[in-house]
């Protein structure tokens, strides 16, 4: 008999019409490390959100140690064991450690006056599981991302926890501090808690799970044993077929020497301290470092965002000066950005009215001023085709599509745009497998209509399988160049990268 | 089949939400119908339409700066400020014509202003437009000593006393500048950067968008307006007083949110706005007719503008 301490059974969630978890079940034994994975969208955060008390299910049991369970609130959860640490860290920077650990629940005397002496006694006494005792008197602003996401932890542990759901614990953190995160995971493991392990990154789940659990579109695939089941395997039902992600090896072409753009010796204010490159027609040109290392303040300065106080910029061979995003769009520069929701796309906006963006105003018809609304129409719904965004009409708000479907319409701007030059900064962070080989695939149809592309991306497997040129950043500058190639190993790229 | 059943229920409720303030409208004058016998005539519908077509115009500025995801709290003074500037320059040099386009001039140039301190100085726009609010106030009792500028002359008080087979110009004038926004903002180059800037300004300025340049014209828009909206009012009552625009800051942004312009921007239709002003028009008057003392127009205002605001929010959820 196993020893289970928790077990759902037909969960159902609704977000309006979305369908979010769909006769989901999830089974987890005590002491287990369990990695919960699907693709965006396929429920994973929403079902450990229900279980902590943030989200309420329609229908479905959840019995957890033998009492069904069904928390209002999320300090209900933590109360009962149950603790979750989310993806986006909420601390209150200014407030000290031990306040953040203990918020809501501070140790109260009389008249409701805290009992402080009482407070840092009891967090020094929870941090030292971790070593953190001398830092409960500083300010969480202090700290870094690593330790923020233990003090989510140690929030968790004031109580009885039998269980803690992690959603992508790893995304914001450098190597080391992954590093250290598994070591906690373990000791928390040894403990006898049973933990919940949302990510995206597959190669994790095979350094630090015991069983994977697969959802897709908010129903239960499968669980398996880790040491029994392969990273193709796991995809295939994360997909629901086999899935060759980066496509065919980039084959020998015949590139041509044209170049579309140079920049000589750049210098900004912002960490680009002597940037020189160039790329070519119908290139992929990877851009890899670290965070910090200068890539995307370099794309900044390209793109007019970022003043340039030093170097040259040549487009098709000329002289230029771009001094503002409008001057780079009119030159022919296109660019995805980063943040896909901050700078990308326009949430509340139609996916017709964000492909059109750049371009709209060559759009209007001269007399009246009025957009051709046909024309606009048919070459958003090209686009939408083109690229394979799943949406019932162009008319569609963005913020209604998935995370890899809004990246797509940020792609579809500039090629609609039909900019010469894209920069792609991150193309596929955040978005799921599926997502991520439509545009692998998208890069090279690209390139091989001629665009130059310069991709800034932080996962090395994409820029060796998918870049014909591989730069690598460190403090601001351009250290190494590679040319791609069967053999180029990714000991050897960050062996530069981290110098 | 569950599927299906949940999303016409949402396009049910979709219809009813986009014509829930409509629905309110009708409902607030069926009530004062009721209450009052002289409140559903045409001598009293034709006062109410008078009385919004100032505000009304005035909206329609706040409307587009509330759709790039600013405000101007500076509406009323400037319409204040222009209309007294206006009617005491016709008063004392005549040539009206001239002075109208001057008054109209001089509010797109506290447009200009108000424009250039939110996006170049980036001052926030609540203290940009409060600041310009206050200094103005205090022009307009600068200018006129405190008096209310009375003037006669017959083509000062065209355009706020003519009327056009039986309906007041300003009604007119109201509805044909609603019908000409309506257009400029849906269809309008102009419009699409409105709404887009509104919606994301970061994603509008990578996408190549003078977002500054379009957030200025906003403010010189609503200036302008706001300018010909205080113009409208003296020429109508034969006086520019010097409270004129003192409830309009608040009255307008209230009216605008009710009819479904976001408060953050990007979301909306201008014919929203006409509703909500329509909307508290209705109740000035029916509060009046219902012998409730003039100070609860205010109590019903600012309640009126909360419950925007909270509907607003509730259907951004």
């Amino acid at each position: 008999m196993e020893d289970l301490v928790l077990r759902s059974q037909g969960i159902n969630k609704w977000f309006g019409g979305v369908h979010a978890l769909a006769d989901m079940s999830f089974e987890l034994r005590r002491g287990e490390v369990h990695a919960l994975v699907g693709e965006n969208g396929a429920g994973k955060s929403t079902y450990i959100k229900i279980l902590s008390g943030v989200y309420h299910k329609d229908s479905g049991t959840t019995v957890y140690e033998g009492e069904e369970i069904n928390f209002r609130s999320n300090l209900e959860a933590r109360r009962a064991g149950i603790g979750m640490v989310p993806q986006l860290i909420e601390l209150a920077p200014m407030l000290s450690v031990a306040e953040n650990i203990y918020m809501g629940v501070y140790p109260r005397g009389p008249g409701g006056i805290v009992r402080w002496g009482e407070l840092f006694a009891k967090a020094e006494e929870v941090a030292r599981t971790f070593g953190m005792e001398a830092m409960v008197r500083m300010p969480v602003s202090k700290l870094g991302t690593g330790h923020k996401q233990l003090i989510e932890v140690l929030k968790t542990l004031i109580y009885d926890t039998k269980i803690i759901a992690f959603d992508e614990p790893t995304a914001a953190l450098s190597d080391e501090e992954t590093r250290r995160l598994f070591e906690l995971i373990a000791t928390l493991k040894a403990r006898g808690i049973s933990i919940i392990y949302v990510s995206h990154r597959l190669d994790e789940l095979f350094q630090i799970a015991d069983r994977v659990t697969v959802l897709k579109d908010g129903g239960y695939v499968g669980t398996r044993d880790v040491q029994q089941v392969s990273k193709a395997e796991i995809v295939s039902m994360m997909v629901g077929r086999q899935l060759n992600l980066f496509g065919e090896d980039r084959r020998k072409r015949g590139r041509t020497p044209e170049v579309v753009f140079a920049a000589e010796g750049l210098r900004t204010r912002n960490n680009v301290n002597g940037v020189s490159f160039s790329v070519r027609k119908g290139e992929i040109l990877g851009c890899f470092g670290m965070v910090g290392s200068g890539r995307t303040e370099t794309m900044m300065a390209i793109f007019g965002v970022d003043p340039i106080n030093e170097g040259r910029m040549s487009l098709h061979g000329k002289q230029v000066q771009i001094k503002s995003p409008i001057q780079a769009v009119k030159m022919g520069i296109g660019l995805v950005p980063e943040n896909r929701i901050l700078q990308g796309v326009i949430l509340i906006a139609s996916i017709r009215n964000n492909i059109t963006l750049p371009f709209v105003y060559k759009l209007a018809l001269r007399r009246v001023g009025f957009i051709d609304m046909k024309q606009e129409r048919a070459i958003s719904r090209q686009y939408v085709s083109a690229l394979n965004v799943k949406t019932p009409s162009e008319e569609a708000r963005v913020g209604s599509l998935s995370g890899g479907n809004q990246q797509k319409v940020s792609i579809a701007k500039w090629l609609a745009t039909r900019s010469d030059l894209i920069i792609f900064d991150e193309p596929t962070h955040g978005i799921d497998v599926g997502a991520k080989a439509d545009i692998y695939q998208l890069l090279r149809e690209l390139s091989d209509d001629g665009k130059a592309i310069v991709m800034v991306s932080s996962e090395l497997p994409e820029v060796l399988n998918v870049c014909d040129r591989i730069l690598v950043f460190r403090d601001g500058r351009v250290v190494k160049e590679f040319e791609h190639s069967p053999d180029l190993t990714e000991e050897e790229v960050v062996k530069y990268a981290l110098g | 089949m569950a599927d299906a059943a949940v999303r016409s229920q949402s396009t049910f409720m979709r219809v009813i939400n986009s014509i829930r303030m409509l629905l309110v409208l009708i409902g607030l004058i069926v009530v004062f119908s009721i209450l009052s016998p002289y409140f559903f005539s045409m001598q009293n519908l034709s006062a109410i339409g008078l009385t919004i077509s100032v505000i009304g115009i005035v909206c329609i500025g706040q409307s587009v700066v509330l759709l790039t995801g600013a405000f101007d709290l500076s509406v009323g003074s400037v319409a204040g400020f222009c209309g007294i500037v206006v009617a005491s320059l016709t008063k004392n040099h005549g040539m009206y014509p001239l002075m109208l386009v001057l008054g109209l001039g001089l509010g797109a140039l506290i447009g200009l202003v108000n424009g250039l301190l939110v996006t170049k100085a980036k001052v926030n726009a609540l203290i940009t437009t409060l600041g310009m609010m206050t200094i103005f106030q205090g022009a307009t009792f600068l200018v006129s000593n405190g008096f209310a500028v009375g003037v006669n002359q017959p083509d000062f008080r065209f355009l706020g006393t003519t009327r056009l087979v039986g309906v007041p110009l300003p009604i007119v004038i109201l509805i044909v500048l609603y019908v000409v926004f309506y257009f400029v903002l849906r269809y309008t180059v102009f419009g699409r950067y409105v709404y887009s800037i509104g919606g994301n300004p970061e994603a509008a300025r990578l996408s190549g968008i003078n977002v500054d340049r379009i957030r200025i014209l906003s403010f010189v828009l609503v200036g302008v307006l706001s300018a010909f909206g205080g113009i409208l009012l003296a020429s109508r009552l034969g006086s520019a007083q010097t409270t004129a625009g003192n409830q309009y800051p608040l009255n307008s942004i209230g009216a605008c949110v009710l009819g479904g312009i976001a408060i953050t921007g990007g979301i909306g239709n201008i014919f929203g706005a006409l509703i909500g002003v329509a909307i508290i028009g209705v109740l000035r008057s029916g509060l009046i007719m219902v012998n409730m003392p003039s100070y609860y127009q205010w109590i019903a205002n600012g309640i009126v503008l909360i419950i925007a605001v909270y509907l607003d929010t509730r259907r951004r959820v």
